[in-house]
C-alpha cells in the first residue's frame, strides 16, 4: 500500500510538473498517457488470451501510470476487436491484445474489412499458447497414429472441436487431414472452453484446442496425442509435437499488442519502452506460467517481420494444401 | 470429506475475519452493482480482478463470487421501482413487479424478490453441496442438438410472456429474432446487416436494447402522461408482503428454484433462461393467468428465485468440471488460475479449504444480502414519492450513464434511445417487450447450435430426434406448441 501510493503520488506530481513546464504546443503529447489506457481483447474473458493481457496490463500500468482498462471484444475469430480498434480515436488510448493468427491466418481465409499488415503497427509480441490435439482420457486411441488410422478406416467418422473456422488449431488438423486424405468432421466452436466443454461430454472425438486443455489433462480427464510447438513443451515433455509427426505445422500463434498504424511515433516508443518493462515483470511471467503459457519477447520491429514472413508461409501452405485459392483479404 | 463436515469446515473458513469481510465486500459490491443499470457482473469483476492479484486466492475469490449472487438480489431493484432491468436476468421482473410499484404495492414485490432470492440461493447451495458431481455428468451431456432442442423449447413459452395478442408476441419475438442476427456470422465470421457500421460488428448489445424497450420507453409513456396531467397517484400502501401475498408467492418461489437450480448447471444457459422458463411456467399453472402482467406477485417471485438458484447451481460445473457455464464464471476462473488453482475434478482434493471455504462463504454471503436488502426497502420504497417530473428525467439519466458505461461506447447510447422509441410506439399499439427481448437472447444459440449440429450430423435432421434428451425436449415443445390448437378443437367439437 505504501509503495503504491508513493507512486501515485509521484505520477501526480510529475504531471504537475509536467503541465507546468509543458505549456504551450505539444501540451496533450507529453502529458501522454494522461487518462486511462483502454485494451480490446477479442475473446471473451477467461480464456488464456485474455487472461495474459490483463496480467500484461496490470503490469504496464506500474510503467505508465494510468489504469489499462480491458475490453473484451469477442466474435468473428479475434477479428472484430481489431476491427474497432480501427474505427476509435488513432490517439493511443485505445490498444488491442490479438494472437498473431488473427493477423495473419484468419483474414487468409475469410474476407476481413482491414488489410492486415497495413492498418496496424506492432508493439510487442509477449507469450505463445501451447496447443494440443486431446482426446478423452477414455477413447480408444492411444497416439495420434491410431487416431488417424481409425479416421481412414471410418470416413466421416471422427468428428473434432476448434476453437473456430480458420484458427490455427483448425489448420493443423486441416494439415493432417490433407496428407493422410483423411475425412474428418469440424465443428467449430467460440474459444477454447467452448470446445473442451464438447470433448470432455463426448460429442467430438478430439479437439484441437488452445491451453485451455491443460487442466483436463493434468486431471486425467483428457489425454494430450500431440503438441504443436518448434519444440516438445517442457510441460508434456513425453507428448510429441506434429513436426516430429511428420507434419508441416508449427503453431505461428504469438499473443501481442498492437496499435493502429500511424500513431504518432514518439507515443508509439513510450509504449513499446513501457510494455517492455513490464514483460518482465516477475508478477507477470509468474501468472503466464500458472497460465501455462510460454513467455518470449518480440519488440514491434521483430513482431512486424515475424508476421510478414508468417503471411508467406501461411499463404503459401494454404494454397498448397488446397484450403484457399488466394488471400481473401489482401494484406497490405 | 462428506458433505455436512465439508461443509462445518467450509463455515470455519468462511468466518474467518479477513474472508468475512470480503463476503462483505463481494456482496455489498454486487447489491450495487445490481441496482445501477447497465454495470453488469462482467465488467465489474473484470475491473476488480487484476487488483486480487496480491490477496489470498481464498479471499479474492470469495469476494468476486460474492459479486456475482449479488448482483442477481440487486438487480431486481430498479425493475420493480422504475422499470429498468438492472440486469438481463432482471428484465422478466419488470413484467409484474413494475405493476405491483404502480398499484402501491413496490415494497411487498422488493421483500418476495429479497426472500425469494434467499430461499432459492441457499437450496441451490444445497444442491451443489450434496450432488455436484452428479449434476455436473448431466451438463456435459448436452452438446449442440440438446441445446438447440432446449432453445426450442424456450421458444414455445413465449407467447406466455405476454398478457394481451398473441399474435403480436410472436411477431416481436420474430423482430427479436432478425435483430438477433445483426453482427458477424458466428461460424464463419461474414458480415450480416451490418451495414458497414463497424459498431455493429458485434451485433446489437442486449444491455442498451433491454434498457430502451423497458426503461426509456416508460420514461416516454411517462412524459405523456405528465404532459396530459392524467397522473396516477401511487398510494404506497404497506412496506413488506402480507400473508396472503406469501401465500400466494410460496409454489412460485419453490418452483423458480427448482427451474433456476435445473438450468443452472448448463454450460449457456444460466440465470437468464432460467428467468423467462419460470416465468413461463408459472402463468401456464396459474389459476388465472390473466392476473399476470397487472402485479401478480408470483410474477416477481419466481424469475427472482430462479435466477438465483441458477447462480448457486451454475457453480456445479464450474467446480467440478472447470468449465464456466457463463461469461461472469469464465472471469472468476480466470482469477483462480492467475493463482495457480484450477477448478475441476481435482480442486476439492487439492484445496478443500478453498472449495469448501467458497461453499461456506456463499451460505453467509446469502443471509449477508437479506440483511443487506431488507432495511433498504423501506428507503427504495420512498423512491416512488419523487414527483414524476424529477424522477423520470432522473431514471433516464441514470439510463443514459448506464449505456454509455457498458463499453465507453457513444453508440450504445444511440441504440437504447432508438429502442426506447421503438418500445414506446409498440406499447402505445399494444405490441409487448418481453417476447422481443427473449428471442434476441435465445436466437443466437438457437442459430449457432443448429448449424453445430448440422454440421456435426453431416446435414441430417434426424440428429435432433436420435439422442434422448434432444428428442424429449423436442416432443415437450412440439406439446405445448400443440395444446392451444387442442384446446380450441375441443371447444368447436363441444360447441357443435
Amino acid at each position: 500500500m505504501m509503495k503504491k501510493s508513493a507512486g501515485l503520488v509521484l505520477v501526480i506530481a510529475g504531471g504537475l510538473w509536467l503541465s507546468f513546464h509543458v505549456i504551450g504546443g505539444s501540451q496533450a503529447m507529453a502529458a501522454y498517457p494522461e487518462r486511462p489506457i483502454t485494451l480490446l481483447v477479442g475473446f471473451a474473458p477467461g480464456g488464456s488470451m485474455d487472461l495474459s493481457a490483463r496480467s500484461l496490463a496490470k503490469a504496464v500500468e506500474k510503467v505508465l501510470g494510468q489504469p489499462v482498462v480491458i475490453e473484451n471484444k469477442p466474435g468473428g475469430t479475434g477479428t472484430v476487436a481489431l476491427a474497432s480498434l480501427l474505427a476509435q480515436n488513432n490517439d493511443g488510448y485505445t490498444l488491442c491484445a490479438t494472437p498473431s493468427s488473427v493477423l495473419i491466418r484468419v483474414p487468409q481465409m475469410q474476407k476481413v474489412p482491414f488489410k492486415p499488415l497495413k492498418n496496424f503497427r506492432p508493439i510487442i509480441g509477449f507469450a505463445e499458447p501451447p496447443l494440443g490435439i486431446v482426446v478423452q482420457n477414455d477413447a480408444p486411441w492411444k497416439t495420434l497414429k491410431d487416431l488417424v488410422a481409425d479416421a481412414l478406416s471410418h470416413p466421416g467418422k471422427i468428428k473434432y472441436a476448434t476453437t473456430g473456422v480458420g484458427s490455427t488449431t483448425h489448420a493443423a488438423v486441416e494439415e493432417i487431414a490433407v496428407k493422410e486424405k483423411a475425412h474428418m468432421i469440424h465443428v467449430p466452436f467460440k474459444g477454447g472452453t467452448e470446445a473442451l466443454t464438447a470433448l470432455l461430454g463426448v460429442h467430438v472425438e478430439f479437439g484441437a484446442l488452445t491451453s485451455e486443455f491443460i487442466p483436463s489433462v493434468k486431471a486425467g480427464q483428457t489425454r494430450l496425442l500431440a503438441t504443436m510447438g518448434d519444440k516438445r513443451s517442457p510441460k508434456f515433455a513425453g507428448v510429441p509435437t506434429l513436426k516430429e509427426l511428420g507434419y508441416d505445422f508449427v503453431n505461428d500463434a504469438v499473443f501481442g499488442i498492437v496499435c493502429p498504424s500511424g500513431l504518432s511515433p514518439d507515443i508509439v516508443k513510450q509504449l513499446e519502452a513501457a510494455f517492455a518493462k513490464a514483460a518482465k515483470n516477475e508478477q507477470h511471467l509468474a501468472i503466464l506460467d500458472n497460465l501455462d503459457l510460454v513467455p518470449l519477447y518480440y519488440d514491434g520491429k521483430q513482431f512486424e517481420d515475424f508476421l510478414k514472413v508468417n503471411w508467406k508461409k501461411i499463404n503459401a501452405h494454404l494454397i498448397a494444401t488446397g484450403l484457399i485459392k488466394e488471400a481473401a483479404t489482401s494484406p497490405e | 470429506m462428506d458433505a455436512l463436515s465439508g461443509l462445518l469446515y467450509g463455515l470455519s473458513v468462511a468466518v474467518r475475519p479477513e474472508n468475512l469481510f470480503f463476503v462483505f465486500v463481494g456482496c455489498f459490491l454486487g447489491t450495487l452493482i445490481g441496482v445501477l443499470p447497465g454495470i453488469g457482473p462482467v465488467g465489474a469483476i473484470s475491473i476488480l480482478l487484476p487488483m486480487t492479484f496480491q490477496l489470498a486466492p481464498s479471499g479474492a475469490i470469495i469476494m468476486l463470487a460474492g459479486i456475482y449472487y449479488g448482483v442477481m438480489y440487486g438487480g431486481s431493484t430498479t425493475s420493480i421501482l422504475v422499470n429498468v432491468p438492472g440486469e438481463t436476468a432482471s428484465v422478466v421482473t419488470c413484467l409484474d413487479g413494475y405493476q405491483m410499484a404502480r398499484q402501491g404495492r413496490a415494497g411487498p414485490a422488493l421483500g418476495i424478490a429479497a426472500f425469494g432470492s434467499f430461499f432459492a440461493g441457499t437450496i441451490g447451495l444445497v444442491g451443489l453441496q450434496i450432488m455436484a458431481n452428479p449434476l455436473s455428468r448431466i451438463a456435459l451431456k448436452f452438446g449442440p442438438p440438446e441445446y438447440f432442442a432446449l432453445i426450442t423449447l424456450g421458444f414455445s413459452l413465449i407467447t406466455y410472456l405476454s398478457y394481451g395478442s398473441k399474435l403480436k408476441a410472436c411477431v416481436m419475438a420474430l423482430l427479436g429474432l432478425i435483430l438477433s442476427g445483426v453482427g458477424l456470422d458466428p461460424i464463419t465470421s461474414q458480415e450480416r446487416m451490418t451495414f458497414g457500421i463497424l459498431n455493429l460488428f458485434e451485433g446489437i448489445g442486449v444491455a442498451p436494447l433491454a434498457m430502451g424497450l423497458f426503461g426509456v420507453a416508460e420514461v416516454f409513456n411517462n412524459l405523456e402522461a405528465l404532459s396530459s396531467g392524467n397522473i396516477v397517484k401511487v398510494r404506497i400502501t404497506k412496506l413488506f408482503p402480507s400473508k396472503l401475498d406469501w401465500m400466494q408467492a410460496k409454489w412460485a418461489m419453490v418452483r423458480g428454484t427448482a427451474i433456476g437450480s435445473l438450468l443452472g448447471i448448463l454450460p449457456g444457459g444460466g440465470p437468464v433462461l432460467a428467468t423467462f422458463v419460470a416465468y413461463g411456467v408459472e402463468k401456464r399453472v396459474a389459476k388465472n393467468p390473466e392476473r399476470f402482467g397487472k402485479g401478480a406477485i408470483e410474477g416477481v417471485a419466481s424469475p427472482e428465485s430462479a435466477n438465483n438458484a441458477a447462480a448457486s447451481t451454475s457453480f456445479i460445473p464450474f467446480l467440478t468440471l472447470g468449465i464456466p457455464p457463463n461469461v461472469v464464471l469464465a472471469v472468476l476462473l480466470g482469477a483462480f488460475m492467475v493463482h495457480g488453482i484450477v477448478p475441476g475434478p481435482l480442486l476439492i482434493k487439492d484445496h478443500p479449504d478453498l472449495f469448501w471455504g467458497l461453499v461456506g462463504s456463499m451460505y453467509i454471503g446469502n443471509v449477508v444480502l437479506v440483511i443487506l436488502n431488507l432495511p433498504l426497502i423501506p428507503l427504495w420504497v420512498q423512491v416512488l414519492r419523487i414527483p414524476g417530473k424529477i424522477l423520470y428525467p432522473l431514471v433516464l439519466l441514470f439510463c443514459l450513464v448506464g449505456a454509455f458505461s457498458i463499453n465507453n461506447n457513444v453508440f450504445d447510447i444511440l441504440v437504447m434511445i432508438i429502442f426506447g422509441m421503438v418500445g414506446y410506439l409498440c406499447r402505445q399499439n399494444g405490441y409487448e417487450g418481453a417476447p422481443l427481448i427473449l428471442s434476441f437472447v435465445l436466437g443466437p444459440m438457437f442459430e449457432v447450435n443448429f448449424r453445430r449440429s448440422l454440421l456435426m450430423s453431416q446435414g441430417s435432421f434426424s440428429i435432433f430426434f436420435t439422442r434422448p434428451i434432444a428428442l424429449g425436449a423436442m416432443i415437450f415443445s412440439l406439446g405445448l406448441a400443440m395444446f392451444p390448437i387442442y384446446k380450441l378443437l375441443g371447444k368447436r367439437s363441444k360447441g357443435l
